[in-house]
């Protein structure tokens, strides 16, 4: 049944973000080209095309926010969830299969920034100073003692702020459901309420075991936070919109 | 016989008010009840509590002996009173969905009701009228072959020509071992098709009996007895 | 068949007077096979538990009998069949009767009428 209800998932979220990942990479394509065939203004337009891209993709991420809102608060706060809520699937499945189609898109769209890179390098004649600056990179990172693990390391962290950060919303919206006057005031205040609760804990953990901060970096207090927050957002989501669903 | 539905002293309130009180209830299998009860009388709130969409506040429901939950989930087929589709599916995706949750989903009935309708597969839904949404939720509710369906307000706001296929639509697919539950103030127009009726005022059931007796008693109509029983109701207030 | 059905009295009631008068009246002959519950009930736009409960009742009356291989068909006792067409018919003519002395006909004249409108 969670593979079902992921296959739903991915195909409503798919429906916006695919054109967008199509749109990135005709963008980059097209700029390429203009950096290509324009040489004597190769540099001004690499730099406009550099600004463009980053806008395109800062748009993605924005939009990427907005659909994880939406799809959680329309596709079971709404008038879906009369649809989603009366299946014969758990409540923890609900939530999580929005979780991990949220990641799977989040994932895809690294992916398509990936490719995009690639594309830029092949198609353009930068490409030549793009392979030398990433040469360059590597040769620093490995001299980094623990380069490889640094790398590692800081996947895992983006990928559990991420989580922190989806559950902080869904959490803050099943708050906000319910409200019977304004639930999206009330998801917007429990948002806030949620972060200063969480930096007050983070500080309070801080006094209590200094030593945390010192661990892997001094990132080690972060990767405890997420872990704090994941487990503490879950919880309350899955509690409240198992006992206390309130659809309009 | 097990009773498909047990309410026990059930009750549920929002804040300081109460939307159900003290409901006691033992619903059979193999029939159509006519829950009938003005609006705002609590109708949505028991019907909401069965399928497990509320918590109760006290007392408790079992259907088919558990509480509401996943197992209870797969044996009622229920028909809110909003539109529930989400707004990129089409017609297709709505059976595709049905075929994969419900295991009692009877795919080939929808296709043929659908068809019969004039409604095509490939419709996007918010392309379809508010009118053709509702039918097509009703189908895909009435193709369940399922123990227990739950009605609310099929009849609520449509004309009499498609009050008509709803009311056919709900005596020909039913599964005959299932039990119906149509929630209604429209009494009139479901007289005809249920076998049990079940008053509700202000939270509590007035009467739960079978409807040919009930007439027998008092040589009245469901609807007539329905519009006693509320008189006051609908004239409180209106007094100048 | 077309079916008239009132929320005034039970509606089994009404459904079974129905059913006997399509078979007094010859429109389901002796032995005839009736449409299965569900059709009959279909058609009638009643729950099938209702028309389950007139039928039992004319089973009960005799009227109709249940075999379980071949459902349920008319009897083919025909006594019994003449002895419930003169029963609703003594019915009806009891109606009549009360119907027009009430606006104050005399029997002789109540039968005199019934001539009358016949030949009209």
């Amino acid at each position: 049944m969670f593979g079902k209800l992921m296959k739903y998932d991915i195909k409503a979220l798919g429906k916006i973000i695919f054109p967008l990942w199509g749109a990135l990479l005709i963008l980059g394509f097209i700029f390429s080209l203009g950096i290509r065939f324009d040489l004597t203004v190769a540099s001004s337009i690499a730099v406009f095309s550099l600004i463009a891209i980053i806008g395109v993709i800062a748009a993605i991420f924005t939009i990427g926010i907005i659909i994880v809102i939406q799809r959680f608060w329309k596709g079971l706060l709404k008038q879906e969830g009369y649809l989603m809520f009366t299946l014969p699937v758990s409540v923890r499945s609900l939530i999580l299969s929005k979780l991990f189609s949220a990641l799977l898109i989040s994932f895809g769209t690294v992916v398509v920034i990936v490719l995009l890179g690639i594309e830029v390098m092949i198609i353009s004649p930068a490409n030549v100073f793009i392979f030398d600056y990433i040469k360059q990179i590597h040769i620093e990172m490995l001299q980094v003692k623990y380069a490889a693990f640094s790398i590692g390391y800081a996947v895992i962290l983006i990928l559990l702020a991420m989580i922190a950060n989806i559950y902080h919303l869904y959490a803050a919206m099943t708050l906000g459901q319910l409200s019977n006057k304004n639930r999206f005031l009330f998801a917007f205040a429990s948002y806030i309420i949620l972060a200063i609760i969480f930096s007050v804990v983070d500080y309070l953990m801080l006094n209590i075991i200094p030593d945390l901060s010192n661990l892997a970096g001094g990132t080690g207090s972060s990767i405890f936070k997420y872990i704090l927050e994941i487990i503490a957002f879950h919880i309350v989501t899955e509690t409240v919109l198992t006992r206390r669903l309130n659809l309009e | 016989m097990k009773d498909l539905i047990q309410c026990i002293n059930l009750g549920k309130s929002y804040g300081s008010k109460e939307a159900l009180c003290g409901v006691n209830l033992e619903i059979g299998t193999g029939r159509i009840i006519g829950l009938l009860g003005p609006n705002g009388s609590g109708k949505t709130t028991l019907i909401k509590l069965i399928n497990g969409l509320l918590t109760p506040t006290g007392g408790e429901v079992l259907v088919d002996g558990k509480r509401p939950g996943i197992d209870s989930k797969k044996m009622i087929s229920y028909l809110p009173d909003k539109m529930y589709f989400a707004d990129w599916m089409k017609v297709s995706d709505l059976l595709d969905f049905f075929t994969d949750f419900y295991e009692d989903f009877d795919r080939t009935q929808a296709e043929k009701m659908f068809d019969t309708l004039g409604i095509h597969e490939s419709s996007k839904i918010t392309k379809l009228s508010k009118g053709t949404k509702e039918k097509v939720q009703l189908v895909l509710v009435m193709s369940r072959k399922a123990k227990l369906y739950l009605l609310d307000e099929p009849i609520a706001g449509v004309d009499p020509a498609a009050r008509d296929f709803i009311l056919d639509t709900i005596l020909n697919s039913y599964n005959e071992e299932g039990t119906v539950l149509i929630s209604t103030h429209l009494i009139a127009d479901i007289e005809k098709i249920m076998d049990e009726v079940i008053f509700i005022k202000e939270g509590r059931i007035l009467k739960h009996a079978s409807a040919d007796d009930l007439r027998e008693e008092s040589g009245k109509s469901i609807d007539a007895l329905f519009r006693e029983m509320f008189h006051s109701d609908v004239y409180k207030g209106r007094k100048a | 068949m077309k079916w008239y059905i009132d929320g005034e009295r039970p509606i089994w009631i009404q459904l079974k007077e129905q059913l006997t008068k399509q078979i007094v009246s010859g429109n389901y002959q002796c032995g005839d096979r009736l449409p299965s519950v569900r059709e009959l009930a279909s058609e009638a736009g009643v729950n099938p538990n209702t028309m389950q409960r007139a039928l039992a009742s004319l089973d009960q009356d005799g009227l109709t009998m249940t075999s379980r291989t071949a459902g349920r068909s008319v009897t083919d006792d025909e006594e019994r069949i003449e002895q419930c067409r003169q029963e609703v018919a003594h019915r009806i003519v009891k109606q009549y009767v009360k119907d027009i002395s009430e606006l104050g006909y005399t029997k002789e004249e109540a039968i005199e009428l019934i001539r009358k409108g016949n030949e009209r």
